[in-house]
């Protein structure tokens, strides 16, 4: 060997791999050979070993905090946005060179996008794509079928292309059926389902099978349902809708186009809501529980509601909407199934619980209803809630909480939880100072009248959602979902101040259009009202509550007093005391006539992916690429 | 403990933390060595970000054909050269400051030895950052990452002979950048 040109590179690359341990045979040893007879062979080895224990003494880079959250919340978004993009070549694979492919690359899925623009066209869609999903609300308890059976049925192509290994986080199948099928509009278009059914024969389009399916899925969710009621956990089987094999049975819910089950379900609990009798003055009235829930109890023509009435002497519930996607919808059902309802609003009930009870303790009422949003993440909610308050007109106003988190540009929730402590000093507020744990932070208040907060400094601390503030227009240009600005600001509100809880007031023709046209899965508890109301009324000293919270007194509120199952009837001595007790339940103080005439309606949240919403909206993701082929094309 | 594999398949089925796990595991990883390949740690943590999402989204096209991390790479590389191309490297001479700036310091350290060590890492730094991207990924790969000749191989989509040949450039040119250093503090 020499040491010059051309064959002293290719020796130094010999030293090199020699270095790596790369060289096998003969090149191993002329190499080991050479460094035993020439000092600059040795040398250069010297000097590559020195080079790589300079790069490996560089310190390691580690990763901030929460990454992991904000990676599933990002993940979240690209699907919500732009779920064409995920399964988007871009140019990457066509510039690079391929050499060996190490496997096949499965196919893009070919599902026209659905964009934003299209989501008038979509949403009505999906009505009528209740023929697939809709079905849930009865089909819970159908007989299970295997969910590779369930996709295929659905998309038996979806199943060739994809393998077996459909992810449980994505939802083709919804815009896959979106884009197929072209449903009904409006509840007004299922209001002619129904009517169809009820006698004028089938609609156009509507498929016989579905109403011969219709009674015989009945008949089993009532009997279901019934032998579920002797069952130690038919409360959270109640509230959630779901038996404990019920997630394998949502599989088989969507093979089941039931359009009329929803319909049903919508149109009754749009005209129980539009009755004209108001739910304050109606609790004012009634001095028993029974007459309570009763009155609280929509008519709901479903046979979950009968049984439940039944069973449960008037607590009767159960309206499920659903029109999401099929596996958020499952997500979220399978992320609460067996949860207690109303476990965040009692004490104890962990996750922030207490502090919901305590921000319940600065509505401005008891709620007339409660009911529960389950979604996969924020974004869904938050987007879904905003969109249909506009639609109804309904002004949105956050608590003095948001708007600092807000305006002190908080992004993290444990950040926000931190400062929230310090908010006793940091805002002249009575109320914040009395309450370090800040519960404001929990709970949003959606009003017609919009009233100013009287109870803090609203100069500084409360603002309507709906008036952008001049230095944030700029910003909430950069992004037709930042646009949206009610929707950041509930996702804010969600996401950054932890809120649980959204209170609205509005007429109950409001209330019944919104839980219609939402695409979220609702779920009514009118019995839970009474919960409210007990709370409310047995401690009207508000400070009270929060002194009982505080050390944890489980006894004082009852708040699964509405909630239906084995103890409904021991709760129900407690919660007529506690009635008893509260002579002025109703109408509350501060609640004036113009208010009272309104249905207050607490929705609770309960997201599966915990903090989605607000940070999701930060930094778009590049959209997809095939760059996650295992093939070698850089 | 799970392994990649248990992971992915409940991360398919649905099971957001067991991605999250995937996450947890290889966060650190991934993000040290493209915070080397880029050369700034904010366009790691986006290259890093924008790798684990589009992973997740794309997890049921894995095939397992390589290991998780390894497609998991090649998915941050694409990335990284995916913006690059947009966007041309911001190389300043910042650059070694601010990969520096945030590192952990040795409190066991003399200040002085502290001072002499933190030259030579912000040395390292900008002389990695004056390498062309091919040299740099390849000499992250092997000597940050330690990966063999055929992982490097299977992720950059070079025949093991250009892998060997094109280290061994990226090594002289790091010499040469480095030759001052590594001649004031020989091993």
């Amino acid at each position: 060997m020499n040491d010059n040109g051309q064959e002293n590179e290719f020796s130094d690359e010999l030293i090199s791999a020699y270095l790596d341990g790369e060289l096998h045979g003969d090149e191993l040893d002329r190499v080991s050979e050479w460094l035993q007879s020439s000092t600059e062979a040795q040398q250069t080895l010297a000097e590559l070993e020195a080079l790589r224990s300079s790069l490996q003494s560089l310190p390691r880079n580690q990763m901030d905090g929460d990454f992991g959250s904000r990676v599933q919340r990002l993940a979240e978004k690209t699907m919500l946005q732009s779920p064409a993009n995920v399964n988007q070549k871009n140019n990457i694979g066509q510039e690079s060179s391929t050499d060996q492919p190490m496997d096949p690359v499965i196919s893009p899925r070919k599902d026209p996008p659905v964009t934003r623009g299209d989501r008038g066209w979509y949403r009505g869609a999906a009505w009528g794509v209740a023929a697939i999903a809709a079905a849930l609300a009865m089909a819970l308890f159908l007989p299970e079928r295997e969910p590779t059976e369930n996709v295929a049925m659905q998309n038996p192509a979806a199943v060739k292309d994809r393998g077996d290994a459909e992810p449980g986080y994505q939802s083709e199948e919804f815009r896959t059926a979106a884009v197929e099928l072209d449903g009904q509009k409006s509840l007004a278009k299922e209001s002619d389902v129904l009517a169809g059914e009820s006698g004028a024969g089938p609609p156009p389009g509507e498929n016989n099978e579905l109403r011969s399916f219709s009674a015989g899925a009945r008949d089993e969710v009532e009997h279901d349902f019934t032998e579920g009621l002797g069952d130690a956990n038919a409360n959270a089987r109640f509230a959630g809708g779901r038996s404990e094999s019920s997630g394998e049975r949502l599989d088989a819910a969507k093979q089941r186009p039931e359009p009329l089950v929803r319909a049903r379900e919508r149109a009754a609990l749009a005209g129980n809501l539009a009755a004209p009798s108001s739910p304050a003055e109606t609790v004012a009235s009634h001095g028993s529980v029974d007459d309570l829930a009763a009155a609280t109890s929509p008519s709901v023509d479903v046979p979950m509601a009968e049984s439940a009435e039944s069973k449960v002497g008037g607590g009767g519930f159960a309206v499920k909407l659903y029109s999401s996607t099929d596996q958020r919808q499952e997500m979220a059902d399978e992320a609460f199934a067996d949860a207690d309802p109303l476990a965040s609003l009692q004490p104890a009930g962990g996750n922030g619980a207490e502090e919901n009870l305590l921000a319940m303790s600065n509505l401005p009422g008891p709620p007339d209803f409660v009911v529960m949003l389950d979604a996969v993440s924020g974004v869904d909610v938050a987007s879904e809630l905003a969109r249909n308050l506009q639609a109804q007109n309904i002004s949105l106003r956050e608590s003095p909480g948001q708007t600092y988190f807000r305006r002190q540009g908080i992004q993290d929730r444990d950040e926000a939880a931190n400062r929230g402590r310090e908010l006793g000093e940091l805002v002249p507020s009575d109320k914040l100072k009395g309450d370090p744990g800040f519960p404001e932070n929990r709970a949003v208040i959606l009003d017609q009248t919009n009233p100013p907060s009287d109870d803090v400094d609203s100069d500084d601390t409360a603002e309507a959602l709906t008036e952008e503030p001049a230095e944030e227009a700029e910003e909430a240009q950069s992004s037709e979902l930042k646009q949206d600005l009610p929707a950041r600001r509930l996702l804010d509100a969600i996401a950054v101040g932890g809120t649980e809880l959204i209170y609205v007031e509005a007429s109950r023709s409001q209330i019944g259009a919104m839980l219609a046209e939402m695409d979220v899965q609702a779920k009514l508890y009118p019995g839970a009202a009474l919960a409210g109301s007990a709370m409310f009324g047995a401690n009207n000293n508000r400070e009270q509550l929060r002194k009982t919270m505080r050390e944890g007194d489980a006894e004082t509120v009852h708040p699964d007093a509405g909630s239906p199952g084995d103890d409904y009837e021991q709760e129900e001595d407690s919660v007529e005391s506690e009635l008893g007790r509260a002579p002025d339940i109703a109408p509350v103080p501060g609640i004036d006539d113009k208010r009272a005439a309104l249905v207050r309606v607490l929705f609770v949240l309960r997201t599966a992916i915990p903090q989605a919403g607000a940070a999701a909206l930060e930094g778009a993701a590049q959209p997809a690429a095939d760059i996650t082929s295992e093939s070698s094309d850089q | 403990m799970f392994d990649d594999a248990q992971l992915i398949d409940e991360a398919l089925a649905g099971d957001a933390g067991a991605f999250g796990q995937l996450v947890e595991n290889y966060q650190d990883r991934l993000f040290n060595t493209m915070v080397h390949v880029t050369g700034c740690r904010e366009e790691a943590e986006d290259v890093v970000q924008d790798a684990f999402v589009q992973a997740f989204l794309k997890l049921d096209t894995f095939q397992r054909a390589s290991a998780f991390y390894t497609w998991l790479y090649r998915i941050a590389f694409n990335i990284s050269v995916s913006r690059r191309r947009r966007r041309r490297p911001e190389l300043s001479v910042d650059v070694s400051r601010e990969l520096t700036g945030k590192e952990p310091v040795d409190r066991g350290e003399a200040p002085e030895d502290r001072l002499l060590r933190d030259e030579q890492i912000s040395q390292v730094h900008s002389a990695l950052a004056g390498l062309n991207e091919e040299h740099r990924s390849i000499l992250v790969l092997r000597e940050i990452e330690g990966y063999c000749y055929e992982s490097i191989s299977e992720i950059l989509g070079l025949p093991i002979g250009t892998v060997r040949s094109r280290l061994h450039r990226a090594r002289m040119q790091l010499r040469e950048e480095l030759k001052e250093t590594l001649q004031e503090n020989p091993e």
